[in-house]
């Protein structure tokens, strides 16, 4: 019994050891990866698809952990209060930028080394199709001419309050000058969709894959807010094609806590910019209709100080602040 | 019996702590946002609920001032409080023990870890309630608690904190 | 309904042995999971996701529906055994599981659970296979103005569970619809009783103030009935012959477990509601049309039966709107509507046209689920009963850290182990002064569904409350919550006279 103690207290000894390395090794042991967002979603299923590619490429096991409640603020947190030596980083995602806004947390971009963003799931304008017919509504043109002599009754649905479906709404609002009237569904885009297409309310402005179950099928949609066609969808026109210049996505990306050895940062970034053509990744989020649009680090963090600016705006028109 | 000693006494007592977080809680209520456009208020649902509350506490209060004036103390169909005296009662102060073990378990979750502070208030526990079979107490409180992380570890990929034993993940990553 | 194809599908799900042993492993897995605190099948759905994409389609979903019908059930041992329901649908098992369980009829509660879960289960899918389209249709046609009058036909149960004083049951109600407005409202996102504590933002976790409120309120009181040597140990000397309940126990039983399959497959079929509602309104249901209201929460085999044949009804009635909708019943089938589509599969009306062997295979896959829960539960009720054999001295300090790592484990925060224990005293003062803890429960559950749809109503008609007078569904439902709110006020004065008629035939006794 003795023994077995001494020598666990050996290992245990060597083990603290042989952590200690420079960043030039790194990495030399397995990586924690924060996910604000709960086991199953989204956030979660893409995050892990992302580590096993990650994994591939730098040969040290990366383990997800959900951090999660508190709307995302924890996981969030957690991940800008991490040890900045480069063990552990985490997936940051849209919600972030609406923190501060809303009194929620101080932290903002600033708090972080963005590594990389990975996917961007664009909103769309998709309406109860009855409702379209009866109404001559056809397109985003004709939606926004309709709305704007209705100003205030058409009735929209976008997932939780203050989530990233709700405030695209505002965003229409304030990129069309239209006043529509947001309803918040707490348990989610499921069912707003559904809500939609029972006629409860006119539309929604999820993405098309949480309303792929009703497109078509008692859903029509009018515009994507993308720069371009969704593979998964070919049908969808965008709301650039019909000469609205409207934009507006979630996104998810990898960051570090602020302060990670820029040596240390320059190889994750590496690593990532090769796992996100991984073959298996790649299929993954195919299925799961989530598109990949990578950004590196200089670009990311330009594309979060640009939504730290947008974001409070849109949510200003849907009643959040 | 005395009248302090009934079941109406400990709900005039209940109704009357009620009354005050009632009253607590709808002050606090009425700090909340307003939203301009609202058909209705962030407020208003809780609000409805501390007077939905606070009606039913009044109706207690009143049903137990009654039976309280109406009691005779010699008939034995009184109905006696559940025993919260701390002082005359040992089982009460058990439970009070037990409570400010938990109350130190959340405190020193973090820098114990978990199978650390399980196993030293589980074990105390055991002793506080009787048990005296220390070998059999210091076995199942330290096992049973290591079993679980393991479980949650390896087995569901759970994260739970170490606290100063965490070199033991990196034990059980290495076999 | 091609019944050659549906003999096809059975055939060829029942016959292949990789499908039978990945349901049985899910089985397994979930009744395990289930029975730990804190650990729910929609955790277990989700950690073994990734394991199922090397798998074709139907031995996956046989491996989540196992995992799915197995927790529902699991969660019912914990219930029984701990006074901790293992999963929030096993909540109202507990009223009359744990009762039975300190009768010393441990075994039996857990059989009759394990009965009624497949009964009801089997309820579930009979009616996903034959009625999917119709109960999809009624499905469909509850909007907000339903789902608000829905939730108050479930809370109207809390009447029948309140006990001897209706004001304490409903103070408690109201206490815990409270509870729930906790953290960003669902509306605006305006912060309600946080006092600038992040981790309330999100409100109060469900599963922390289950266990604080049962189980660890319990371990507090135990410890003081151990000392006041009041606590009994119960015997292991229960015998269990037979790991399913006899005939006589099934005659008495059946009527509740028929009611509650059907309530439970009906509530599942609802996207919104699932089992954790299902529950209590098939035990509330029950208890008011039983013809022995007052033995309802002493630990009677009916109680039981009611609400674990309406937990695993509700699997099957979740799979409904699915299906034929591409809409998920409640968060367990949202992730496995993750699973078709990571197969390319969109379920939809389009899939019983074009999928229709498809459709049948997952029908069959959710009877063999049921199955398979049966026979992992046959296994293991000997085992599980005997945990309540094991010295309380020892149990209940190793249950309160069990449960406490529960509280834990569902966002990874110590916060809300602090919660658990908050709720643990308030649960052992509510216990002293004799309020009800069960209508806190169902609050909790519900608080969420009424506020969230009554808000939203208000919102989509302008404040008009009027505008429900033009929805018969929910008009309906009013009515019959408005009938079992009376119907349990009239039982509870019934009870009320027979126990005090009873002590007093007591008091006088001694006197003679």
């Amino acid at each position: 019994m003795k023994k077995l103690l001494a020598l666990a207290v050996a290992l245990v000894l060597v083990m603290s050891l042989a952590t200690v390395a420079s960043a030039a090794e790194y990495p030399t042991k397995g990586i924690s990866v924060i996910c604000p967002w709960g086991a199953g979603g989204g956030t979660d299923a893409c995050l892990r698809a992302f580590c096993e590619a990650l994994n591939k490429q730098l040969g040290v096991t990366l383990t997800v952990d959900n951090l999660t409640g508190a709307s995302g603020v924890t996981g969030h947190e957690a991940i800008a209060d991490a040890d900045p030596d480069g063990y552990t980083m985490g997936m940051i995602t849209f919600e972030l930028a609406g923190y501060k806004a809303q009194e929620m947390s101080d932290y903002t971009y600033e708090n972080y080394d963005a590594i990389c963003r990975v996917n961007t799931d664009a909103a769309a304008i998709t309406v109860n199709t009855d409702w379209a017919a009866a109404n001559g509504i056809t397109d985003v043109a004709t939606f926004v001419e309709y709305c704007k002599a209705h100003p205030g009754e058409v009735m929209m649905g976008g997932s939780a309050a203050a989530s990233v479906w709700h405030i695209a709404g505002g965003y229409l609002m304030n990129a069309t000058g239209i006043e529509i009237k947001m309803i918040t569904y707490a348990d989610g885009a499921a069912g707003a969709v559904k809500a939609a297409a029972q006629g409860e309310i006119q539309g929604v402005t999820v993405s098309l894959a949480e309303a792929r179950a009703f497109i078509g099928n008692g859903l029509t949609v009018l515009g994507v807010m993308d720069s371009q066609r969704n593979p998964a969808f070919p049908d969808a026109a965008t709301c650039q094609e019909q000469g609205f210049d409207i934009i507006y996505a979630t996104q998810r990306g990898l960051a570090f806590p602020k302060g990670v050895d820029p040596e240390i940062r320059a190889k994750m970034e590496a690593a990532c910019a090769a796992a996100i053509e991984d073959p298996d990744f790649v299929e993954f989020m195919n299925n799961n209709g989530q598109s990949i649009s990578y950004m590196n680090a200089e670009e990311y963090t330009a594309f979060l100080a640009q939504a730290a600016q947008d974001v409070p705006k849109a949510m200003e028109a849907v009643d959040l602040l | 019996m005395k009248k302090t000693q009934t079941k109406a006494f400990a709900n005039l007592v209940a109704s009357v702590i009620l009354l005050v977080f009632e009253i607590w809680a709808y002050v606090q209520t009425l700090g909340f946002k307003v939203v301009k456009k609202a058909a209705v208020q962030p407020a208003t649902f809780p609000q409805v609920m501390c007077i939905g509350m606070m009606v039913f506490t009044i109706i207690l209060l009143v049903q137990s001032l009654i039976s309280l004036k109406k009691m005779d103390p010699d008939d034995p169909n009184i109905q006696p409080a559940a025993s919260i005296n701390v002082l005359k009662n040992k089982g009460v102060q058990a439970g009070l023990f037990v409570i400010v073990l938990c109350v130190l378990y959340v405190a020193l979750f973090k820098t114990l870890g978990y199978v650390l502070a399980s196993a030293i208030v589980a074990a105390i526990i055991m002793w506080l309630i009787g048990k005296r079979d220390v070998r059999q107490i210091l076995l199942v409180s330290v096992l049973v608690p290591l079993a679980m992380w393991l479980v949650f570890y390896k087995l569901l990929t759970v994260n739970i904190p170490m606290g100063i034993l965490e070199p033991l993940k990196d034990l059980i990553d290495m076999i | 309904m091609n019944w050659s194809l549906l003999f096809q599908s059975y055939g060829s799900v029942f016959l292949d042995p990789q499908v039978l042993l990945m349901t049985l492993l899910g089985a397994a897995g979930g009744v395990l999971l289930g029975a730990i605190p804190g650990m729910t099948a929609t955790m277990g759905v989700a950690l073994l996701i990734p394991f199922s994409f090397g798998m074709d389609l139907i031995p996956s979903i046989g491996l989540l529906l196992g995992i799915y019908c197995g927790g529902m059930y699991g969660g019912s041992i914990s219930a029984i055994l701990i006074h901790a329901p293992g999963t929030p649908a096993a909540a109202a098992t507990l009223l009359d599981g744990y009762p039975m369980c300190q009768k010393g009829q441990a075994g039996k509660a857990l059989s009759i659970a394990m009965f009624s879960s497949f009964c009801g289960g089997i309820i579930g899918a009979l009616v996903m296979t034959f009625l999917s389209p119709l109960v999809a249709n009624v499905a469909m046609k509850f909007t907000s103005a339903e789902m608000l009058m829905l939730a108050v036909f479930g809370l109207s149960v809390i009447v029948a569970i309140s006990g001897q004083s209706i004001a304490k049951g409903l103070i408690s109600a109201f206490f815990g619809m409270l509870l729930c407005t906790v953290g960003l409202d669902p509306t605006y996102s305006a912060k309600r009783f946080t006092f600038g504590v992040k981790p309330l933002y999100s409100g109060l976790q469900f599963i922390p103030v289950l266990i604080g409120l049962f189980a660890v309120s319990e371990i507090i009181a135990g410890a003081e009935r151990i000392i006041n040597g009041e606590e009994k140990q119960e015997s292991s000397n229960e015998k269990i012959k037979e790991v399913l309940p006899d005939l006589k126990t099934i005659s008495q039983i059946w009527p509740q477990i028929i009611s509650g399959g059907l309530i439970g497959t009906f509530i599942g079929a609802i996207p919104g509601a699932g089992g954790d509602i299902a529950v209590f309104v098939s035990y509330g249901f029950n208890k008011s049309f039983s013809k022995h209201p007052e033995k309802w929460g002493t630990g009677i085999p009916q109680g039981v039966a009611s609400t674990e044949s309406a937990n695993n009804g509700c699997s099957g009635g979740a799979m409904i709107p699915l299906l034929s909708l591409g809409v998920p019943g409640d968060a367990v089938t949202a992730i496995i509507l993750g699973a078709f589509i990571m197969k390319g599969i969109q379920p939809g009306p389009t899939m019983y046209v074009d999928k229709l062997d498809t459709v049948y295979c997952v029908f069959a896959a959710l009877m063999l689920a049921n199955l398979a829960m049966l026979i992992v539960g046959c296994c293991g009720v000997r085992f599980f009963a005997k945990i309540v054999s094991v010295e309380k001295k020892i149990l209940y300090p190793i249950i309160l850290v069990i449960s406490l790592l529960g509280a834990f484990s569902i966002n990874k925060n110590v916060f809300d182990v602090g919660v658990c224990v908050v709720f643990g005293i308030v649960g052992w003062l509510m216990n002293k002064f004799e309020f009800p803890l069960s209508p806190i429960l169902l609050a909790l559950i519900l608080g969420p569904m009424c506020e969230q749809n009554f808000v939203r109503f208000m919102d989509l008609n302008n404040g008009n409350f009027g505008a429900i007078l033009g929805r018969p569904i929910a008009i309906g439902f009013f009515v019959v919550a408005v009938a079992v709110v009376l119907f349990s006020i009239w039982n509870q004065q019934k009870i009320n006279k027979r126990e005090a008629e009873a002590r007093k035939a007591a008091a006088q006794k001694p006197a003679e």
